[in-house]
């Protein structure tokens, strides 16, 4: 088993004539918290997009875990274990919060299944619960998902990711729109998370950037400009120049 | 030979009918995100108005200019109470909003004006043949027909190219949520291109009557053809549901003439295809 | 008797078509019901078969009732708006009128046969009407009932074109150690213990479907594909397989209905394909045994207006755009969200 479990190389995309990724190269090690960082229109969401299979690549190729997944399906990609929490919050807004995170939860076993009740099947329920537990909606399992505060609804968004049992999370923004307590309370949640999930993120907040990953990337025009640690990357002279400055 | 030029015009002629229609459910899908169910039923009552316009004033071009109007009017006045409450509903309310609609449309004038079609003159000025130099002679209101849609489309074009209502149309049909950001004024854009639509619609119904009469159903029928041609050219695509328009009405008239018994086939034969093998429609984007 | 999943008392506000920030819920989900439903549905045969007097509208509301509920499958589970589902009714009466009057009078026959056939072609006209979105599908759909009209009309020497298919033959019913004629006129009882039986049957598994894993994922589609392929799942396969249901359920009730009228039209058929659609939602698109409401309700007004006012239909269509706009959820939405219910449902909490 390889160190890696997410291997880009050479990734290159353009929307007419503007070069959004222009070879990017990616190693996610497992285990890790890798971060990428970037100023807006710097290819984050692009290079999201590629891994995930919602974007075409024009060149250069995606393996996960050891398997190539370049041009996958979107459902293929997550099936093989590679979860997404969105920047903007989707999560199933006339389903119970149970309902949402069993739906995610049955995934891994029982996808297809139409001959017996869905309620009824032990593992998942369970596997519900403890996520629910987890994340902490435990409280609030029968509310309908839509009529959550948008705190919450963002923290049903990653039960639901993580409901799939994921071996790599990838997390747009998390934060983004939080108050500065809730922030707070996602920042120790990813942190809590990481424990048994690689997770690769982007996020506009440095301070939660610098306080939760090991790894930073960062993208500069579609280019990787540096990656190397928290430390490193705030002291990186380049970095500070089209970053740091007047973003932190 | 002559038969088939005839022919050919024709179909020219009933798929440049087909494409004002297929215009104004583009319009108003890629603005309002969803299919107006009602759109044939209003195109009927445009026609049953021409009908009713011709009695009362002896002729036809009252007829052209104030249906538009009426339609479009009522169209806006549609949008303000009935359909408004729906845009922020599941995108099946729509549908069946304006599926409810047309029900209630049609119902109602079958109710005034009878279950029976009715008859509507063409114009007396128009009421001659013109040679064409090949095929026979063609009605001189049919290609009439054409001149008006032609117009109508170079219109529509222009308009959308060149104001600024167009501009946001245009923008609104690729990004949604970016020409929500604009805020409230947004409501007034989906007001003018429903009302834009309606008259559209309204227009088409006009110049039928006299080719065809007019009768309760006749919007049910045709509205089923301008979905197909609104999939075959390219959902969103202008000049795709011209294409496609005029393609199906040459197609199917064609058809009629070799072989008679395929002719209601004949677009959804198409339909299919374009779906297996350009599932985005002849001249669609995406 | 039933379970109640949802908590129904905080809905409020309005939903966004589009989440910008948070996702609200729309006006009262309604109350779901599971198993339930096949007892309310027996009460309601029940009382059908006793307080209307004309047995062919009692046998016909429960196979509008079947008809309908499929298609809420569809509308109400799917969230995908079928404008063709008069397709699969047509196409299973003329299946079983066929088998009737040429191969064989076994009723279960002709019924499996209706089914079956209707199944399989729905794998392919599913997979056309699947290819894109939502607004495809509701195009799609009516473009093929459109075709399926074209080509009953023209092919005269097996749909008999506009004269219909006449004299199909009373069918033979074998059951374990006996052996019944199905005949409406003769014994509209028999008829209507056996439409009623089979109703029950298919809406038991209906009720099943939508509560396997499948089915459930089937309403996440509803909420939002994306989220929904995002956990892993082939979303145009649960709604292809959906789709397919749905159609088989339909062709089932057409050849009930053949069976009930010794006939299958032309004209008839096409003009149920907007009358089904009223019902479900009419009904209530929130559970499958509301569309039995909704044909109970819309055959009656039929019954009762059509009396005594020739545009009848003029009143049941505002009623449905009435229903669309204020009461999105149908009878089913109203009646259990009056008071007697949310009484039943506190007791039953507070237990």
């Amino acid at each position: 088993m390889s160190d890696l479990i997410l291997r880009a190389e050479k990734l290159d995309r353009s929307f007419g004539g503007i070069h959004a990724v222009a070879g990017v190269d990616l190693d996610i090690r497992r285990g890790s918290l890798h971060a990428v960082i970037g100023p807006n229109g710097s290819g984050k969401t692009t290079l999201f997009n590629l891994i995930t299979g919602h974007t075409r690549p024009g060149a250069g190729r995606v393996a996960f875990d050891g398997h190539d997944i370049t041009g996958m399906p979107y459902h293929k990609v997550a099936r093989r274990g590679l979860a997404k929490s969105y920047q903007i919050t989707t999560v199933f807004p006339l389903l119970t919060v149970f309902e949402n995170v069993r739906i995610a939860a049955q995934s891994a076993a029982h996808s297809y299944v139409f001959w017996r009740p869905a309620d009824g099947i032990r593992p998942v329920t369970a596997h519900t619960e403890r996520v629910l537990e987890r994340i902490g909606l435990a409280e609030s399992r029968g509310v309908i998902a839509g009529n959550l505060s948008h705190g919450d609804q963002r923290r049903l968004d990653l039960a639901i990711a993580l409901a799939t049992s994921p071996r790599l999370l990838l997390l747009d923004e998390p934060t983004a729109g939080m108050s500065p307590s809730d922030t707070a309370a996602t920042v120790e949640l990813i942190h809590e998370l990481n424990r048994d999930v690689t997770i690769l993120m982007t996020e506009h907040k440095m301070d939660v950037i610098l306080s939760v990953a090991d790894t930073i990337t960062v993208l500069h025009q579609g280019v990787v400009l540096f990656e190397g640690g928290p430390d490193e990357v705030k002291s990186h002279p380049k970095v500070q120049e089209v970053y740091l400055t007047g973003t932190v | 030979m002559d038969q088939l030029i005839s022919q050919v015009i024709l179909g020219l002629v009933s798929g440049a009918l087909l494409v004002l229609l297929a215009l104004g459910l583009n319009l108003i899908l890629g603005l309002l995100e969803f299919i107006n169910f009602s759109h044939g039923a209003l195109y009927m009552v445009g026609a049953y108005l021409t009908s009713y316009l011709i009695v009362a004033t002896g002729s036809i071009w009252w007829a052209l200019l104030l249906v538009p109007i009426i339609m479009g009017l009522f169209g806006a006045g549609l949008e303000r109470t009935l359909i408004r409450p729906i845009y922020r509903r599941h995108l099946v309310d729509g549908l069946l909003l304006t599926f409810g609609l047309s029900y209630v449309i049609i119902e109602g004038m079958r109710m005034i004006a009878g279950s029976g079609g009715r008859r509507v003159p063409a114009p007396a000025v128009l009421d001659f043949q013109v040679p064409l130099g090949v095929g026979r002679p063609v009605p001189a209101y049919l290609l009439f027909v054409v001149v008006v849609v032609g117009a109508v489309v170079a219109g529509l074009w222009l308009f959308l190219q060149r104001t600024n209502v167009g501009l946001i149309v245009r923008a609104g049909i690729r990004d949604h949520v970016m020409i929500r950001a604009l805020g409230v004024r947004f409501d007034r854009y989906r007001t003018l291109v429903f009302a834009l639509g309606v008259a559209v619609a309204g227009l088409a119904g006009v110049l039928t009557g006299p080719i065809t009469g007019v009768y309760p159903e006749m919007g049910a029928e045709i509205l089923v053809l301008a979905f197909v041609v609104v999939v075959v050219g390219g959902m969103g695509s202008f000049w795709g549901a011209v294409l496609a328009g005029l393609l199906i009405g040459v197609l199917v008239s064609l058809t009629t003439l070799f072989a008679s018994v395929y002719a209601g086939i004949v677009p959804f034969v198409l339909m299919i295809l374009v779906m297996a093998f350009r599932p985005r429609g002849l001249l669609g984007t995406t | 008797m039933s379970d109640v999943t949802t908590d129904t008392s905080t809905g409020d506000g309005s939903t966004g078509r589009a989440p910008v920030t948070a996702v609200r819920a729309g006006t009262a989900v309604p109350e779901r019901w599971k198993w339930g439903q096949l007892l309310l549905l027996a009460g309601l045969a029940v009382i059908v078969m006793f307080t209307v007097p004309n047995p062919s509208l009692a046998i016909g509301i429960l196979i509008y009732g079947l008809w309908s509920s499929g298609l809420n499958l569809l509308l109400g589970y799917g969230g995908m708006v079928s404008f063709g589902h008069a397709l699969p009714f047509a196409w299973g009466g003329y299946a079983a009128g066929l088998m009737l009057l040429h191969v064989t009078t076994s009723a279960w026959a002709a019924l499996a046969v209706a089914t079956v056939s209707m199944a399989v072609l729905s794998v392919g006209v599913g997979a056309v009407c699947l290819r894109r979105t939502e607004i495809y599908f509701s195009i799609l759909t009516l473009a093929f009932a459109q075709l399926g009209f074209f080509i009953a009309l023209q092919w005269r020497s097996v749909t008999g074109g506009d004269d219909g298919l006449a004299g199909i033959p009373v069918s033979t019913l074998w059951l374990p150690g006996v052996t019944l004629r199905l005949n409406a006129l003769g014994d509209p009882l028999l008829f209507f213990l056996f439409t009623a039986a089979v109703v029950i049957v298919v809406l038991a598994g209906l009720i099943l479907y939508t509560e396997s894993p499948m089915g459930r994922v089937l309403q996440a589609i509803r909420e939002n594909e994306e989220r929904a392929r995002g956990c892993g799942y082939n979303t145009r396969v649960v709604q292809l397989v959906t789709f397919v249901i749905a159609g088989a359920v339909a062709g089932l009730a057409g050849g009930l209905f053949a069976m009930l009228n010794s006939f299958v039209g032309l004209q008839p058929y096409w003009l149920l394909g907007g009358i089904v659609l009223i019902m479900a939602i009419l009904g209530g698109r929130g559970s499958l045994f509301g569309p039995f409401l909704g044909a109970v309700t819309y055959l009656l007004l039929e019954s009762v207006l059509s009396r005594h006012f020739a545009s009848w239909q003029l009143i049941v269509g505002a009623i449905f755009v009435i229903c669309v706009l204020t009461f999105p959820q149908g009878l089913w939405g109203l009646l259990t969200s009056t008071a007697p219910w949310r009484l039943l449902r506190r007791v039953r909490g507070s237990r």
